[in-house]
């Protein structure tokens, strides 16, 4: 297992490179680039503009520009934002707990409800309950999020004033309950979709097993219907359901612009869209490969689950 | 980047939800109680990327950094320009600006101040600012102006006497933010890589030390910058002891946090919110004129356009007030030159008469310019349809919608507009931005005009891309020789007489059309007291040590 934990990740690192190569040429095809970020400003004149070009290093021929930021990449650093001057790292550092925070919860919550309801209305299919889940999880799939967590903040916050509307914490505050206060609209607008999704899988997958062999077996043993559904059926049941949950696991670095947005969540999701708006190369390139790596760990991680859920995967 | 979201508050469901929005703001702070009391809780759009002014892309900077830093010379609510530092508004009349020959000499008189280390602030630091702004190795935004510096004496510690090479008339915009010597010489002089200096990555951008009526305390990132007041400050210690800047992207969450009495003052409030604003209690809405304006960019290298007939009609042939009354709630006023009619001194009454709506004029003059009306209703001559494509930033609505009323007003004379929005980027980057390299017919985007008329860089016929801004491609030798004198004469009544020529003449050969002039909807809780709203690149901030809270509230 540990060989092949190994061999996978060695053989990740030239796809990685491809990736960044890759990412590298599609960002400089954005249209703009840094500089625009100065052209609306009438003072700014040609002369002013070319010695911060040369200063930003994109004078440089475009490869030599990579072979830079490679470099940086391999000394660990990410180089520094053209914008702020800031260590990349440093940046992603500060922006980094708020997203762990936010998506890590809505991740734990959605998980959570969305396995839940899934096996209970797969155990009682076509019930009033399955039904319920079904009609939630169709609503729930097709809510525009935006317009939904729009309405959640208008509703809650501005209407009813039972939660604050944005931000971490209240100004001075920092405190765990003010905390979960700050949290609850925006991991309610994150896990509406998640759940709505992951459910529909968890049912399928459920209602599959249930009807195999093993567990009539199960239950011809005589076991009880918790342990036959809780012990036989729902760890196979989950095989397919880990791939869902690895695919979604890199976005919980990535955060959500959308929600950062609409309840000024200071996260990652915010920075990248704010670098991405003034084409701030170093941090687009360095939140992006950061995110590629995550795919493929999550992916790595998604393999090793199946072997330890199910006996039959093995790898040598 | 302006708008993340589109108003979603425009949408009929929501309605129901933000009509009845007329509940008394609550308290800022109201849970932190007297220790909190008096603070103002200030929205921002977007974070500022850093506190540096110098090297600073944005708008956001400028807002966030006038609490703590000092000009020599800064403008107030009147657009007049008003001593900060220095003790007067040096100007020929006070023989405070001296013309020696070709050049001239400048000499201000500095008040007694502390940096918010303690150390006194000398003209020596204002000597430094200038080092900065002359240093290659800065990311400095624009040299422009202190390049044409020669040398600073500074004979005493509140003197400072700055020699022009040349007669350099718009000299009052210089010196916005006089950087510590002490603090910043170190980092100036270290270079990271080869050409960069480290000014661009100091501590100091994210911590600055400044000189203004408040101190910096800490900045969040992402989420807020606190300023306390100083107490030591030179024009008066500050009526209130803290400032938060709040960094909200959204609008719908900046108008319920004003509501909910989180936030004080909303700037630059969206224009679709307008009327829900209204009907809140609690809380003022100044609609003041901005100094960015909308216009139309003619583009001269078209052989089309280049007809000054052509170029006429078209301005004439479109509604203003009409797109102002429709499009923009009669928010936005008619524009009628590229000087801002706030400024009294230089703005020129007449082109208004000139540029008025007028289609049959329009299509009197399309007539005379030999292009005949066609069976499809579209003009033509020589075979070829007059047939124009229009330029924007797609993703701005108002905008979109002035296009489509534009191409009905000219498809009423004869011609044929055809829309081909692009993304901001795209029409303002260089290279290959359409604006830049000239693939465009006619351009709709925003100027901002200053306080200082000077406007060289656009109608000058030596700024023609890729030297400068004139991406009308204009020439006119008189308006050439007009907006050379105008940086070279500082005495404001013969400049005045310049600027003024200058827009007669923009007037009669309409290189570009100017449209509406923006207005800026600021909406503070009225438990503020000496809110002026600041058109200039001053900002709204301008007067922060003025302002105070209302008793009782």
């Amino acid at each position: 297992m540990g060989a092949y934990i190994l061999r996978r990740l060695l053989t990740s690192l030239p796809l990685l490179l491809g990736v960044t190569l890759l990412l590298f040429c599609i960002m400089h095809l954005m249209p703009g680039g840094p500089l625009a970020a100065y052209t609306q400003n009438p003072r700014v004149r040609p002369e002013d503009l070319e010695k911060i070009k040369h200063i930003m290093g994109l004078d440089q021929p475009l490869y030599m520009q990579y072979l830079y930021w490679l470099r940086s990449l391999l000394t660990g650093n990410l180089g520094n934002s053209l914008f702020t001057g800031q260590a990349v790292t440093e940046m992603i550092a500060s922006f980094l707990p708020n997203t762990l925070v936010l998506m890590g919860t809505s991740f734990i919550v959605s998980l959570a409800i969305g396995v839940f309801l899934g096996v209970m209305s797969a155990v009682k299919q076509y019930t009033a309950f399955d039904f319920g889940v079904t009609t939630f999880a169709f609503i729930g799939y097709s809510l525009p999020v935006f317009w939904f967590g729009v309405m959640l903040l208008l509703l809650f916050a501005a209407q009813l004033k039972w939660l604050p509307s944005g931000g971490v914490h209240d100004l001075g505050e920092t405190g765990l309950l003010d905390l979960i206060e700050h949290l609850v609209l925006p991991v309610t607008m994150l896990s509406i979709v998640s759940v709505a999704s992951w459910s529909r899988y968890m049912r399928s997958s459920m209602l599959e097993v249930i009807r195999q062999e093993y567990v009539r077996t199960a239950r011809a043993k005589g076991l009880d219907e918790f342990r036959v559904i809780g012990r036989h059926a729902f760890r196979n049941a989950l095989v397919p359901v880990v791939t869902i949950i690895a695919l979604a696991l890199p976005g919980i670095f990535g955060g959500a612009i959308m929600t950062e947005t609409i309840f000024a969540w200071p996260g990652i999701g915010r920075l990248f869209f704010d670098s991405l708006g003034r084409s701030d190369y170093p941090v687009i390139m360095a939140i992006l490969t950061i995110s590629a790596a995550l795919v493929v760990v999550s992916n790595i991680l998604a393999d090793i689950a199946y072997a330890a859920l199910d006996p039959r995967i093995r790898y040598d | 980047m302006r708008r993340v979201l589109p108003s979603l508050l425009s949408l009929g469901l929501l309605a129901g939800c933000a009509g009845k929005g007329g509940d008394q703001p609550a308290k800022t702070g109201g849970a932190e109680g007297g220790a909190m009391a008096r603070t103002i809780v200030i929205h921002n759009q977007q974070e500022p990327e850093t506190l540096n002014g110098a090297i600073s892309s944005m708008m956001a900077t400028v807002d966030a950094i006038t609490p703590i830093m000092s000009a020599l010379i800064t403008v107030n609510d009147k657009m007049e320009y008003i001593a900060d530092l220095a003790e007067t508004v040096p100007t020929l009349e006070n023989k405070g600006v001296k013309l020696e020959g070709k050049g001239m000499t400048v000499t201000y008189k500095l008040r007694k101040a502390a940096w918010h280390d303690g150390k006194p602030v000398t003209s020596d630091d204002v000597k430094f600012t200038w080092q900065v702004y002359q240093d290659p190795a800065v990311k400095a935004t624009s040299r422009d102006g202190y390049d044409k510096i020669k040398a600073i004496d500074t004979p005493d510690a509140q003197t400072v006497v700055v020699h022009f090479k040349e007669i350099y008339a718009p000299y009052l915009g210089l010196f916005g933010g006089i950087f510590p010597r002490h603090l910043l010489e170190a980092d100036l002089k270290k270079q990271d890589k080869p050409g960069d200096s480290h000014f661009n990555q100091s501590a100091w951008n994210r911590a600055p030390v400044g000189s203004g009526a408040f101190k910096f305390k800490e900045w969040v990132p992402g989420d807020h910058i606190t300023y306390e007041a100083n107490t030591a400050y030179y024009r008066g210690k500050p009526k209130i002891d803290t400032i938060v800047f709040k960094i909200i992207p959204d609008e719908n969450n900046a108008y319920t946090q004003l509501q909910a009495g989180a936030i004080d003052i909303y700037q630059s409030a969206a224009l679709t919110q307008y009327d829900q604003l209204k009907q809140m209690s609690g809380v003022v809405i100044h609609e003041t004129p901005s100094l960015s304006y909308e216009h139309l960019d003619f583009n001269l290298a078209n052989p089309v356009l280049a007809d000054v007939k052509v170029r006429r009609a078209i301005s004439m042939a479109i509604n203003r007030e009409e797109i102002s009354a429709k499009i923009y709630k009669g928010l936005y006023k008619a524009a009628f030159s590229d000087q801002s009619p706030l400024n009294t001194i230089y703005y020129e009454p007449a082109v208004e008469k000139l540029s008025a709506f007028d289609p049959e004029g329009a299509k009197k003059l399309l007539d005379e310019a030999g292009w005949v009306v066609g069976e499809d209703g579209f003009r033509a001559k020589g075979g070829k349809q007059l047939k124009l494509g229009i330029a924007s930033t797609s993703g701005r609505k108002p905008r979109e919608l002035t296009e489509q009323v534009m191409k009905s007003y000219l498809k009423a004379v004869g011609i044929n507009l055809e829309i081909n929005n692009v993304p901001g980027p795209k029409l303002f980057g260089r290279p290959d931005g359409l604006l830049y390299s000239g693939q465009y017919d006619l351009g709709l985007y925003a100027w901002v005009s200053n306080i200082d008329p000077n406007n060289i860089f656009l109608w000058n016929s030596k700024q023609h891309p890729p030297a400068g801004q004139n991406y009308t491609r204009y020439s006119n030798p008189e308006v050439d020789k007009l907006t050379e004198a105008g940086n070279k004469t500082v005495n404001t009544a013969e400049r005045a007489k310049i600027y003024k020529r200058i827009q007669l003449l923009l007037a009669q050969d309409a290189p570009m059309m100017p449209l509406l002039v923006w207005t800026t909807l600021n909406v503070v809780n009225q438990r503020i007291e000496g809110f002026k709203p600041n058109p200039t690149s001053a900002g709204n901030l301008w007067n922060c040590h003025e302002w105070s809270i209302k008793q009782g509230s």
